[in-house]
């Protein structure tokens, strides 16, 4: 029953596929009709009606894109409409523009999206810079604004008035929005609802800018779906942290679940329904290779089926837990047993759910769900370092030996780790206090969590120690983002005792993976890089020394 | 549990049935106009209705308020479906009487769910 639902989606899916040729037809035709005549209203709106049915229709059939341009298309009809005179050939070449990148969605369906797994996350670029879109009358808060985001290396674009703001919004998804609710005449909501409307809108950061106001109008800005009110004169400390907290939310990577499943059609059904749901999915068909697998992906979930060759999914419950590393990992049972006795057994094995053969995909993925949210926080509560909320050296250590182990296995692009220590730390300490020095720590820490990928491992091993692993880098490539995370720290003004301002610096120490390393040795050689830094002269990172050649 | 899809899109009927048949275990009916849905709608007696807002002739608006005059139709509880997800459009919706409003494109997996979440069965 359960892989007859995919069958039939996909053919519903490749119907709609078909269909959309017809639909663009008719698009086509009125706009040839507008060209000739522009004054045509009926035409004028038979095209409004096709977009509307296309941003409908799209996504839910797994074109999300073809639900934007259809939105794009349909606003730009209403903003014709609105004004009043026929559309300009300008207006009309530009649908033409849109109609053709539609056709091209369709075109590029090679594979079906509900078949592709969502994978691990693509790593965000480095270098990339977060778009922040502004929708503020107040100029002397925008001037601010951009001092202090431009500050965090985002790119801020102000929008003029309303009509600008929406047709900024309808071109691209930004990462930040900032908007007063009074902007364009009380108006300023609209572009909050617009962006979550807007698929991958859900992620961005929404963050709503006023007068000081009533708890109604919190409510209201809150409703709209922002994420943050904040009142003028603004505190741009926690504006800033809580940006930082939203950002990282969005950064995180897609949970990964790893199905034991030898059955290929409801394999295909895990992955269809899970992949949709945004998990990352890997099959393990072959419980003998369950070990392997399960350290290659290091999953956040398994799902086990029990009827297996060779091995029940009770067997292999047990097997992981007893290994420390994952007995925190929830275990979903999923059988076609429904007898009391399997659930006693499921639950003796260390299993966490027991889901029941066939499943509907709503169950399914809240079941998930729910087991990797609670895992997750459990695992954020004992792992964090209270200051800076980065991995503690417990959790990083752990997260270095999962590098190590997957670097001897596939080496890759390699890796690098980088050890950092602040300098001179204690006098900031002595002279400041020790809240000072703590808030030192915290922009340390907020400043790694900023520039590094989402899929890194960051961590405050100790003190003023912070240590980074990061993956698919060599290590000259991360001894330049060293460089420059440095003399990014180091023009940082913090605030000391007595009103007085100071500046930090760092050592740091980095050192690529080599095959035969073990995580002990890994360190050592990026410790005594740092070691190297700090005798000569502090403020500056150091990679390690080339290895002696083997005789 | 009977539900009647109204809405003039084949692929938007055909999704529902899916949506709310294999995946919700609903029992689905469905209609491609607001005349014929209100036809289905007195023969039938579904226990919902899921009524598209943007239709030729009769429209979501209209079709609801012809439901709600029938005393045999009147207390169908009806969920509009609009590709509108402006507060304002779903404020609008609200007010003519409707029991919900759900956007479009939606979710086929969860669209059962969500239906049932507006009718108090979540």
């Amino acid at each position: 029953m359960d892989t007859s639902w995919l069958r039939s989606f996909r053919e519903l899916r490749e119907q709609f596929a078909e269909g959309a040729g017809e639909r663009l037809a008719a698009i086509d035709a009125a706009l040839d009709r507008l060209l000739v005549e522009p004054g045509d209203a009926e035409s004028l709106s038979e095209l409004r009606v096709r977009f509307h049915g296309l941003s409908g229709t799209g996504a839910t059939f797994g074109f999300p894109r073809v639900s934007v341009l259809g939105v794009e298309g349909e606003h730009a009809c209403d903003a014709v409409v609105e004004a009043g005179r026929p559309p300009t050939s300008e207006e009309i070449r530009a649908w033409r523009r849109l109609v053709q990148e539609v056709r091209e969605q369709f075109r590029a369906d090679a594979a079906p999206a509900v078949e592709v797994s969502a994978g691990p996350a693509t790593p965000v670029e480095t270098e990339r810079r977060v778009e922040v879109l502004v929708a503020h009358d107040d100029t002397e808060f925008r001037a601010a604004l951009a001092v202090h985001l431009e500050r965090e290396g985002m790119a801020v674009t102000v929008a003029s008035d309303l009509a600008n703001a929406h047709a900024l919004l309808s071109k691209r998804v930004p990462e930040v929005l900032v908007v007063d609710m009074r902007f364009g005449g009380g108006e300023g909501g609209t572009l909050v609802e617009r962006l979550r409307g807007m698929p991958a809108g859900d992620g961005a950061a929404a963050f709503v800018v006023g007068a000081p106001a009533g708890f109604m109008d919190k409510v209201e800005a809150i409703r709209c779906g922002a994420d943050a009110y904040f009142e003028q004169p603004v505190d741009w400390e926690p504006f800033t942290r809580r940006l930082q907290q939203l950002l990282e939310r969005g950064r995180a990577e897609a949970p990964r679940v790893l199905a034991v499943e030898d059955d290929p059609d409801q394999a295909a059904f895990v992955k269809a329904v899970l992949g949709s749901g945004g998990y990352g999915v890997r099959i393990c068909s072959d419980p003998a290779r369950f070990e392997e697998e399960a350290i290659a992906f290091e999953p956040d979930l398994v799902l086990m089926d029990i009827n297996l060759p060779g091995f029940s999914g009770y067997d292999l419950a047990r097997f992981l837990r007893q290994n420390e590393k994952y007995a925190a990992v929830p275990v979903v049972f999923l059988t076609a047993e429904y007898r009391a006795q399997s659930r006693i057994e499921a639950i003796r094995a260390g299993g966490d759910d027991h889901l029941v053969k066939p499943i509907a995909p709503a169950i399914l993925l809240s079941t998930v769900a729910a087991r990797i949210e609670r895992a997750q926080f459990l695992k954020s509560l004992i792992g964090r370092d209270g200051l800076t909320g980065l991995l503690n050296h417990t959790a990083f250590l752990e997260g270095a030996r999962g590098v190590v182990l997957r670097q001897s296995r596939n080496p890759g692009k390699g890796a690098a780790f980088a050890l950092i220590d602040l300098d001179l730390f204690r006098a900031v300490n002595d002279r400041h206090g020790h809240p000072v020095g703590d808030r030192v720590l915290a922009s340390m820490g907020a400043l790694l969590r900023r520039r590094v990928r989402g899929s890194d491992l960051v961590g405050r091993l100790g003190g003023e120690e912070f240590a980074v692993i990061l993956e698919d880098l060599t290590e000259e490539e991360a001894e330049r983002l060293m460089n420059r995370l440095l003399e990014e720290f180091s023009v940082v003004l913090h605030n000391g005792a007595d009103r007085s301002v100071f500046h930090v610096t760092f050592s740091a120490g980095v050192s690529g993976f080599l095959p035969g390393m073990s995580v002990d040795t890994w360190r050592q050689s990026a410790d005594d890089a740092l070691h190297a830094a700090k005798s000569a002269g502090r403020h500056r990172v150091a990679r390690a020394a080339q290895p002696k050649v083997a005789p | 549990m009977k539900i009647l899809v109204i809405d003039d899109e084949d692929d938007i009927r055909r999704i529902s049935r899916l949506a709310l048949g294999r995946v919700g275990g609903m029992q689905v009916l469905d209609a491609a106009s607001g005349i014929e849905g209100i036809a289905k709608a007195v023969a039938e007696t579904p226990d919902a209705i899921l009524l598209d807002v943007m239709m030729p002739e009769h429209d979501g608006p209209e079709t609801l308020g012809l439901l709600r005059a029938d005393p045999r139709t009147a207390r169908i509880p009806v969920i509009f479906l609009t590709a509108k997800a402006m507060a304002a459009e779903v404020e609008r919706l609200r007010a003519l009487g409707a029991d919900g409003v759900l956007t479009k494109p939606f979710d086929p997996m969860s669209l059962a769910a969500s239906v049932r979440a507006i009718l108090g069965m979540g």
